[in-house]
């Protein structure tokens, strides 16, 4: 029973969705929970690096059951990058070194995003996250003590059942992914995959099922970028309203503790 | 649906789950929050994926609010870290759990509580007690006083430094 | 004019009530030194009214009922609030608010310094007001709610001393037996109130709103003749009998009423002496057309009226308290007017038995309330010791009240020619006269025998407690200090006017016939036949038994208790009186231990078996909460692991539905 082996049968027979993958991620995560568990004890990243890439490499399989060209092979290694930054996020010590795993995962997903034709999202999450990032690697250097580490760096909270909480929740995601790709399971019977005009009004026109057929919605910037100020205006308008009272909120929280300390 | 799409709900749903074990395992709060961001970039590739499918702009719209949201949730959550660190001078998340009726002694073994500053803010009532006979300066829960609670500060406190 | 006079009546209860209120405000205030202004203010103003309606009352017959508003209006059932002026009512409305006065002149001198003063002055009015508005109250229910309301402020001023455990156990005892007596009462107004609504009287006016007094005694006799429940009549009289007798302190009633002297003695004097104890047998005389209709309970009632008078003046002649000692004659005294009440059952001498037993009741209050007055000074300068053991010989130091309670122990005893005298000759030859009967003549014989039994051992109790008090050597307790003092000239003033009345009153009403006169007015009682004439040589026996005792008592006084020796039968009749004839004792094995029993088992059912089974239900929930304390540690981790829980449970759900 050893993950080798599945991983070569189901690199065989990989279907898009196979149950093969399921017990791979659960073998990945009980590999990520006994790094887990070590931790602080073993000064090993290597081995948590060989946790990251088995996680990866899980991914990766994933995806190359099918006919490979050159744009999947630079999606799936971003995918591979991306969940390999995200595993060494997860069990590296040093909070320099966790934001430096977040970061790898977050633009490897940016590289996904572009590589799925979403240029403008893709760009916004390099920009976002790199500030983001940069203001957050501040932060840790001004509060966390260089010299030694904290308990609370050091020891990690119930590491055990995180990764089995984490593991029963990827499954049952891969599983409802398996189960209606296979159709064993109707998503569209489902009354909670019906849109609510359907439920509150049965037999009026599914509004989903119109747009799906207004295919060929060009794939660029420029159609997103219409669709935004035209359609989605007031959303737009919105989520530039939150950023206002965000920006208010934290200033007074911030100058509120200054008050408090004088 | 579409093998692209499907693998690409899968690498959305692993970065989810990845950011979740990361929020439930970490105790340092800077950390926990990178933890949602991941979950967020997850539930993002996840609305690409299905306007990918579904050809249309609607996933990408859902994508950019949620990176407005982020954005949002980065200052908010950055501005309440600082007035928690200046609070108790430590970022362990463990130390704030004042919505919990008693320090039981697992939790107290479980975190080495560092302070240097007196508790001087109002405590929590703890639940079924009369406030105008238990006055809470005086007790911090059933039984436990704030002598008490100084010789505890004393004695954990000199053990970690 | 008698419009007009008619009017005031709504003045005489509701001047003590006002003056309840505003002590009752000064009480929760706290400003105490000058509660007795209102308290006074307004008796005085009450008894002026009642006095005005007395006397223009008298120079007109019949009644006025003077209306007020309906309390009640539901249905059939309609209760008027309104009041009943005629002689026998304002007779007793005189007496109460007089006396009622001049306690309360009395009282602010004996009271001042208490605590507990304007507490005192608001009870004390209250119960003037329920006093008044039962006297006055033209409906049997509306009386049976003052009734419960003077019980009510007597079970408040029995505890005043609340602290004092013997006082609180005092009032409990006075309101609980007074208690199963008014059960007996309010069934009979029941089954009364249904009674009436079937008679042709009745019927008139509602099934259950009939019930003042003009219905209920048109609607007597039709009752009396029921072929459906011949023995209707005589059933509700022994209702209406109970509930007397329990206000009124009769055998087998009689306990509360010894034991409600640790109330203050101004209360005593008033509540306890004067007026409310004399409700029952107002009762009686209101209904006397109808209890009339019922001879075996007429006859019941004479018995249980002889029986205490002998009973209670035996238990008086050893008490050492000296308020015992009056407050087992005011029993005994009592008891006189329900034998009295019950010469009634005789034909054509309804009205004569009322009109002695009213006498009585009216010279009754006076003297008795200044020899509780009087007792009151002897506390007062004792230092609250009251046990005649304990003092002696105290005429050097209160002179005054020396006087005043030798005129009302004279009095009492039936010394020649004071008002005890005269009265108590009238209800003795009442007896005499009763004797004749050819029904229930041998009844009476027997009942004269004991009044006049009663009349000596009276006249032996009352002169043996004042030579021991006020005779004999000077002996003084330690509490009373090194020289006690005379009471102060308020407290004396009203003694006064109590005692004039208690010399000339009988004098004045009796012989002359006023009395008599004045009570056949009133309605529904029947015509007299002919005058009544006390024969001489009842008074002259009358007079020799009041000396004869007043010299025994002397000698008792003189001889104290060496006059028994040990294991002879006056020793053991001593031993009889002195432990209240067992009356208690058998109550308290009787009744009170195997209730306390009882309880006590019901409490260990409760506390256990209901209590338990209530706690284990409430347990379960305490448990689950328990159970979920854990989850609830205040870690933001383990709140996103129920969220996490939650969302694999909900996919989970939407997969596999």
């Amino acid at each position: 029973m050893n993950p080798i082996f599945f991983a070569q049968t189901g690199l065989s027979k990989l279907g898009v969705a196979d149950w093969h993958l399921m017990a791979f991620i659960c073998i990945a995560f009980a590999a990520i929970g006994y790094f887990l568990l070590q931790y602080g004890v073993l000064r090993s990243k290597t081995w948590a690096l060989i946790g990251g890439v088995f996680m990866a490499a899980a991914v990766v399989m994933a995806g190359a059951s099918q006919k490979l060209d050159f744009e999947k092979v630079v999606l799936f290694a971003f995918c591979g990058l991306s969940v390999c930054g995200g595993t060494a996020f997860l069990v590296v010590r040093q909070p320099v070194h966790a934001a430096l795993g977040f970061a790898t995962a977050i633009l490897s997903g940016a590289g996904v995003l572009f590589m799925l034709s979403a240029h403008f999202v893709a760009a916004a999450t390099i920009i976002v996250y790199a500030g983001a990032t940069i203001i957050i690697f501040l932060f840790v250097l001004m509060f966390s003590q260089l010299t030694s580490l904290e308990t609370y760096e050091l020891k990690l909270n119930q590491p055990m059942l995180a990764t089995i909480a984490g593991g029963i929740l990827l499954s049952v995601l891969v599983y409802s992914l398996h189960a209606i790709e296979t159709g064993e399971v109707d998503i569209a019977q489902s009354s909670i995959s019906r849109p609510w005009s359907q439920i509150t009004r049965p037999g009026a026109p599914d509004s989903t099922a119109d747009l799906a057929q207004k295919s060929n919605v060009p794939r660029s910037t420029a159609g997103l970028g219409r669709s935004m100020f035209t359609e989605y205006l007031f959303t737009v308008e919105l989520a530039g309203t939150l950023l206002l009272a965000a920006t208010i909120g934290a200033i007074a929280v911030a100058q509120r503790t200054l008050e408090v300390e004088a | 649906m579409s093998v692209l799409t499907h693998q690409m709900l899968l690498f959305g749903a692993t970065l989810f789950v990845i950011g979740m074990v990361g929020f439930l395992t970490r105790r340092s709060m800077i950390l926990m929050f990178l933890s949602l961001e991941m979950m967020l970039a997850g539930v993002s590739i996840n609305f690409i994926a299905f306007g990918q499918e579904h050809k249309n702009y609607q996933g990408q719209i859902m994508s950019v609010m949620i990176l407005t949201v982020a954005a949002c949730e980065a200052a908010l959550a950055l501005a309440l870290i600082v007035s928690l660190f200046r609070r108790k001078n430590t970022l362990d998340v463990c130390m704030w759990s004042e919505l919990n009726e008693t320090p039981t002694a697992p939790f107290a073994e479980k975190s080495e509580i560092i302070m240097e500053k007196e508790l001087d803010h109002p405590l929590l009532t703890p639940a079924g007690l009369d406030p105008s006979i238990h006055p809470m300066p005086m007790t911090l829960s059933d039984g436990w006083t704030k002598e008490d609670d100084k010789q505890f500060r004393s004695t954990e406190g000199s053990s970690h430094a | 004019m008698l419009e007009n006079i008619s009017n005031i009546a709504w003045l005489v209860p509701l001047a003590p009530l006002f003056g309840c209120i505003v002590c009752t405000i000064l009480a929760f205030r706290g400003d105490k030194d000058f509660a007795h202004w209102p308290a006074v203010l307004s008796l005085a103003i009450s008894a002026f009214a009642a006095l005005m309606l007395l006397f223009n009352h008298s120079s007109e017959t019949g009644m006025t009922v003077v209306e007020g508003y309906t309390w009640l209006d539901i249905g059939s059932i309609r209760l008027d609030v309104s009041l009943r002026l005629d002689s026998l009512g304002l007779t007793l409305l005189s007496v109460v608010t007089l006396v009622s006065c001049m306690v309360a002149i009395y009282s602010r001198d004996y009271m001042r310094g208490d605590p507990g003063f304007a507490r005192f002055f608001a009870c004390f009015t209250g119960f003037v007001f329920c006093m008044t508005m039962l006297v006055l109250s033209n409906n049997l229910l509306l009386m049976y709610a003052f009734w419960e309301g003077v019980g009510t402020c007597s079970y408040l001023l029995i505890g005043y001393y609340y602290r004092k455990p013997s006082a609180a156990a005092a009032a409990i005892k006075a309101f609980l037996v007074n208690r199963v007596a008014d059960c007996a009462f309010l069934l009979g107004i029941l089954i009364l109130a249904y009674a009436v609504g079937q008679t042709a009287a009745g019927h008139a006016k509602g099934v259950f709103g009939a019930l003042d007094f003009s219905t209920i005694h048109a609607a007597a006799q039709e009752i009396a003749d029921s072929k459906a429940f011949p023995d209707l009549i005589g059933w509700l009289a022994l209702c209406f009998l109970i509930g007397a007798i329990g206000k009124s302190a009769q055998f087998p009633f009689h306990v509360w009423l010894p034991d409600a002297m640790e109330g203050p003695t101004p209360v005593s004097a008033l509540i306890h002496a004067a007026t409310m104890v004399t409700a029952g047998v107002f009762l009686i005389a209101r209904m006397a057309p109808f209890m009339v209709l019922a001879p075996n309970v007429m006859v019941l009632m004479a018995w249980l009226g002889g029986i205490t008078a002998l009973g209670a003046s035996v238990m008086a002649l050893y008490q050492d308290d000296l308020k015992r000692v009056l407050a087992y004659s005011t029993a005994s005294q009592l008891g006189y007017l329900f034998v009295a009440l019950g010469c009634g059952v005789i034909d054509n001498m309804l009205t004569i038995a009322v009109m002695a037993a009213m006498f009585h009741l009216v010279t009754h209050a006076f003297f008795k309330a200044l020899l509780f007055l009087s007792a009151g000074n002897v506390m007062h300068a004792m230092g609250d010791v009251i046990d005649m053991r304990r003092f002696g010989g105290l005429k050097k130091y209160l002179p005054k009240t020396n006087i005043l309670f030798l005129i009302g122990a004279a009095t009492l005893a039936g010394f020649p020619l004071l008002a005890a005298f005269w009265s108590k000759d009238t209800i003795l030859s009442l007896l005499y006269d009763a004797r004749s009967d050819a029904d229930y003549g041998n009844h009476f014989t027997i009942l004269f025998g004991i009044g006049f039994l009663t009349a000596l051992l009276t006249a032996i109790y009352t002169s043996k407690a004042y030579f021991k008090t006020f005779w004999g050597k000077e002996k003084l307790p330690p509490e009373a200090g090194h020289h006690p003092h005379e009471a102060t000239n308020v407290m004396l003033s009203p003694m006064y006017v109590l005692a004039v009345g208690a010399v000339v009153l009988g004098a004045l009403l009796g012989p002359t016939g006023w009395i008599l006169n004045y009570i056949s007015k009133t309605p529904s009682f029947p015509e007299l036949h002919g005058p009544h004439h006390e024969p001489i040589w009842l008074l002259v026996a009358s007079s020799v038994v009041a000396i004869v005792g007043i010299s025994i008592g002397y000698g008792l006084a003189k001889a104290s208790t060496n006059l028994f020796p040990a294991n002879s039968i006056r020793a053991g009749l001593a031993d009889f009186g002195r432990n209240r004839l067992y009356i208690d004792w058998l109550y308290n094995a009787v009744i009170v231990v195997p209730l306390l029993w009882k309880s006590r088992m019901m409490s260990g059912f409760d506390s256990t078996i209901v209590d338990g089974l209530t706690m284990a239900i409430a347990k379960v929930p305490v448990g689950l909460g328990l159970m979920m304390k854990k989850f609830q540690s205040g870690l933001v981790s383990s709140y996103a692991y129920m969220t996490v829980a939650g969302i694999a449970a909900l996919a989970l759900w939407v997969i596999l539905q």
